[in-house]
């Protein structure tokens, strides 16, 4: 059975290469039958790869142990459920994963662009099907053949490290079959872990189309707004799944992990972030090119950007390598992806400079006071932070190779640096609204800010006044220099403003068609998906800004030893005194692998009972790790967070760690609105569907 | 008593009291686990990735715990401690490089991209605005109109042009 997985990840492989080399050709000398020849092998290149995955499950189902990934990610005890997933609980699996949804995505925009983007077509599947080989040929351990040949050239390193990437072949058969497997990493047993990969994926993988469709603008010199139209709405849904990734993420860490927070700024975590920014920055910019012509090159250079970053990202989220360089040197994956990466941005950044001549600006900056000045400014705040976030993340690996000293970069640097250029962000996010195209009057702009401008000062000055008196630091530095409260009040301009533009709208349906407020609200909407689903989204990442600022700032922790009837108390500095009282500990029921113990905490604020909390250790046999499950208490104001570190003589005594988390509650309320403004931003419209059909046929595109 | 040994005895004193007032803060009993955590923080977990040793759950980092309790309890200050573990087991278990040598351009190197970022756009922007300024008003008026009905859908309630709206007005017959 293994072996029929096998063989369709190799005619997968030969499939996509001929494709992308089919389509090439097929495009450069004009033959319609070549490039049709290539997209039906791109249409069975997802076909074999949803063979192989139907394949990998039937394996990790049935419990196939003989295969190496099987033995790896599951074991008997594991539900039903956990066998599924566990397609994506390691490396080998993921890759496989990751290449299925990319063909899944190939092809649906094969079936669904193809009449109306003919031109274009045969690029995007140049671009998706060679991207796909290169991930295909990892998995399928084509690269294992160039050992031989490397050893006798005498490469033995090369050689070494090529010869270990059989295992990554998902389908890798052992020599014996074990008694049972190893089971999943008992931190990836939660829903949000669960989900998490996938909707990450999905979002790298989407982000492809963009990029392949901008490649395919530049061969074929089609270099208007017609790419960033067609892709729009992928670029919208990329956004979309990756910030749900990162969402997910951030709360099962919360949920899970027990270390009182939810980002750590560390490598993985980083992966899945800077394509994010780029891609942020991308969304913004394109609007300019849509409207005024402008930036064309610009935007070419933020998505090659973005799909490197994408693959890059891929790579460290599978392995990790960027703490240490000797990871990386123990396989063979990471000089191959580096070196895949380094092909594509190259030959990308070639290309774009050739085309440099088709993508003049059809106009030019015409004052600093306008959306495109903002718009501007905005994507250099974005990209200062990825490259804060791309620096700190591979210093460690710059200074071993080039200091030959070890380092490593922890959360107060990112967070020290990249704060202020998040709260940065947040002004332009209030101002870009009132800011009109090309030029802005600067009296009206002036009336516009002032109250806004009031109403944030006010708040930093109230909050001040009654009792918000911390200080953040120069980054890199103990010099203090702004008032937390400051950042308070910078979430409550942009919230004016922005609050300010759904009333405008709202005022002016109901002036114009008589209709009520709300319905005046949802018409809103209606009309204009992209610029109230875009103003949804800042009311998002306003919320999420407030619980951000509560914790990094606010966040209260204590320790302590407690023998059973003591209690510890911690002071939140919003709600009041929580005092703890130990109740002891039981063991409880679990699954066979695991060992529960959970202990009870008897909760009092300010001298009222309000309950208990049960936080649990569960500790992982087979894998001998332990896991301390936090107990939370949540409400809009704060969470109480309460993790058992350890405990002495069955439970006499035991040590706890409790948190007050104030606001954090509105991080996932705010991302749970950014979501819903994503997907209104991205929902089909008609009319908009209407005016691409009409730009690609009025002669911008040759039909077939 | 003269004048004279007066004033060198509240001398003496004001000495006293400032070296009292800049001896170290000496712990009278054993440090809280909380006046640890906040050493511990600062330190990486020596064997595992992307964790400090107040949070990390490992056996060594438990003994890091304990060994700071001892440092803390001699009356060594923070960065003592720091140093302490920094020149024993690496540069690599402190959360941040000290700002020293290489390490110094983790701050350094995202500073200078930040400013030629910002140098780079007001050039870009100076560019533009001197040249659009010797634009006359009939060019500066070919606002790009691939599709009407897109710009009228788009149009900027605050900063309106007379002429969008129109357009929109017009649209909004037509539909």
């Amino acid at each position: 059975m293994a072996n029929v997985g096998y063989v369709a990840l190799l005619l997968a492989l030969v499939l996509s290469l001929y494709a992308a080399v089919a389509a090439l050709v097929g495009a450069r000398r004009r033959v319609p039958e070549l490039v049709m020849s290539a997209r039906n092998a791109a249409l069975a290149v997802t076909g074999l790869l949803t063979l192989a995955v139907v394949v990998l499950e039937y394996l990790l189902i049935s419990g196939d142990f003989r295969t190496l990934y099987v033995a790896e990610v599951t074991n008997r005890a594991m539900p039903l459920f956990f066998k599924m997933t566990a397609l994506w609980g390691s490396q080998a699996g993921s890759l496989l994963f990751w290449s299925w949804l990319m063909s899944l995505f190939s092809g649906a925009v094969l079936l669904r662009k193809w009449g109306k983007m003919r031109t274009l077509m045969p690029y995007v599947i140049v671009v998706t099907q060679f991207t796909l080989a290169f991930f295909v040929s990892l998995i399928a351990g084509i690269w294992t053949l160039l050992e031989a040949p490397l050893a006798t050239l005498g490469f033995a390193n090369g050689a070494a490290l090529l010869a270990d990437m059989i295992t990554i072949n998902p389908f890798h058969q052992l020599g014996f079959t074990p008694a049972d497997g190893n089971g999943l990493n008992p931190l990836l047993r939660h829903w949000g872990m669960i989900i998490h990969p996938p909707m990450l994926y999905l979002g790298f993988v989407s982000f492809v189309i963009p990029y392949a469709f901008a490649i395919a603008a530049l061969a074929t010199r089609q270099t208007g707004d017609l790419w960033i139209r067609a892709t729009r709405r992928w670029t919208l849904i990329a956004w979309l799944f990756l910030s749900l990734g990162l969402l997910l993420g951030a709360w099962w860490a919360y949920g899970v992990l027990g270390w009182g927070g939810y980002w750590a700024w560390d490598p993985v975590e980083n992966a899945a972030l800077m394509p994010w920014l780029v891609g942020t920055a991308f969304l913004h910019s394109v609007m300019i090119q849509e409207k005024r012509g402008m930036f064309k090159v610009w935007n070419m250079v933020l998505i090659i950007l973005t799909y490197s970053l994408v693959i890059f990202g891929t790579f460290l989220t599978r392995s990790g390598v960027i703490s240490s360089v000797h990871t990386f040197a123990q396989s063979g994956i990471g000089p191959l992806f580096l070196g895949f990466i380094g092909v594509m941005f190259i030959a990308s950044v070639v290309l774009l400079f050739e085309r440099l001549d088709s993508l003049k600006s059809e106009n030019e900056l015409d004052s600093m006071f306008s959306r495109e000045a903002i718009f501007l400014l905005q994507n250099l705040l974005f990209l200062a932070i990825l490259f804060v976030t791309f620096w700190g993340t591979i210093f460690p690996v710059v200074s071993e190779l080039v200091a030959r000293q070890k380092a490593i970069v922890g959360p107060p640097f990112f967070n020290q640096v990249n704060g202020p250029l998040f709260a940065s962000l947040v002004v332009l996010m209030g101002i870009a609204p009132l800011m009109p195209w090309r030029r802005a009057s600067r009296q009206k702009l002036a009336r516009m800010l002032l109250w806004p401008t009031v109403v944030g000062l006010a708040v930093t000055v109230v909050l001040f006044a009654i009792g918000v008196r911390n200080i953040a630091v120069f980054p890199g530095t103990q010099v203090r220099v702004l008032p937390v409260s400051l950042f308070y009040g910078i979430a409550a301009f942009a919230a004016v403003i922005t609050l300010l533009e759904f009333w405008r709208g709202m005022r002016a349906r109901h002036r114009s068609t008589g209709a009520s407020y709300p319905r005046a609200l949802w018409t809103l909407f209606g009309r204009n998906r992209r610029r109230y689903g875009g103003y949804l989204i800042h009311i998002g990442v306003i919320m999420m800004a407030v619980g951000v600022i509560g914790t990094q700032f606010f966040q209260v922790e204590t320790q302590r030893n407690l023998s059973v009837g003591e209690f510890l108390t911690i002071t939140s500095p919003l709600t009041g005194e929580y005092r703890l009282t130990y109740e002891g500990l039981q063991s409880l029921p679990a699954p066979d692998d695991v060992s529960r113990m959970g202990a009870t905490l008897a909760v009092n604020r300010s001298g009222r009972e309000i309950g208990e909390l049960h936080p649990t250790h569960d500790f992982f046999i087979p894998q001998q790790q332990p896991m301390t499950i936090p107990a939370m208490r949540y409400s809009p104001i704060e969470d109480l967070y309460v993790i058992v570190a350890g405990w002495e003589d069955g439970g006499a005594t035991a040590t706890f760690k409790a948190y007050v988390n104030p606001l954090v509650n509105w991080l996932w309320i705010g991302g749970f609105v950014f979501i819903i403004g994503t997907a209104v931003a991205a929902w089909p419209d008609p009319a908009e569907d209407r005016r691409l059909a009409l730009a690609s046929t009025s002669g911008r595109v040759v039909p077939a | 008593m003269n004048k004279g040994k007066r004033v060198h005895l509240w001398f003496l004193a004001l000495l006293a009291v400032l070296a009292l007032s800049l001896a170290r803060p000496t712990f009278a009993q054993q440090p809280s686990a909380d006046e640890i955590n906040e050493v511990a923080k600062k330190l990486s977990c020596p064997t595992c990735t992307g964790i400090n040793v107040a949070d990390c759950p490992t056996e060594t980092c438990a003994q890091w715990r304990a060994k700071i309790g001892e440092l803390l309890a001699e009356g060594e200050s923070e960065q003592e401690i720091l140093d302490y573990f920094a020149a024993r087991y690496g540069d690599h278990v402190l959360q941040v490089p000290p700002k020293r040598g290489f390490f110094v351009l983790v701050w350094v190197l995202p500073v200078v991209a930040i400013l030629a970022g910002l140098a780079w756009l007001a050039y870009l922007m100076r560019g533009w605005s001197q040249r659009s300024a010797a634009v006359t008003p009939e060019q500066a008026q070919g606002v790009k109109m691939t599709a009407a009905s897109n710009v009228a859908n788009d149009t900027d309630l605050p900063g309106e042009d007379e002429y969008l709206r129109r357009v929109e007005q017009d649209l909004e017959k037509l539909s």
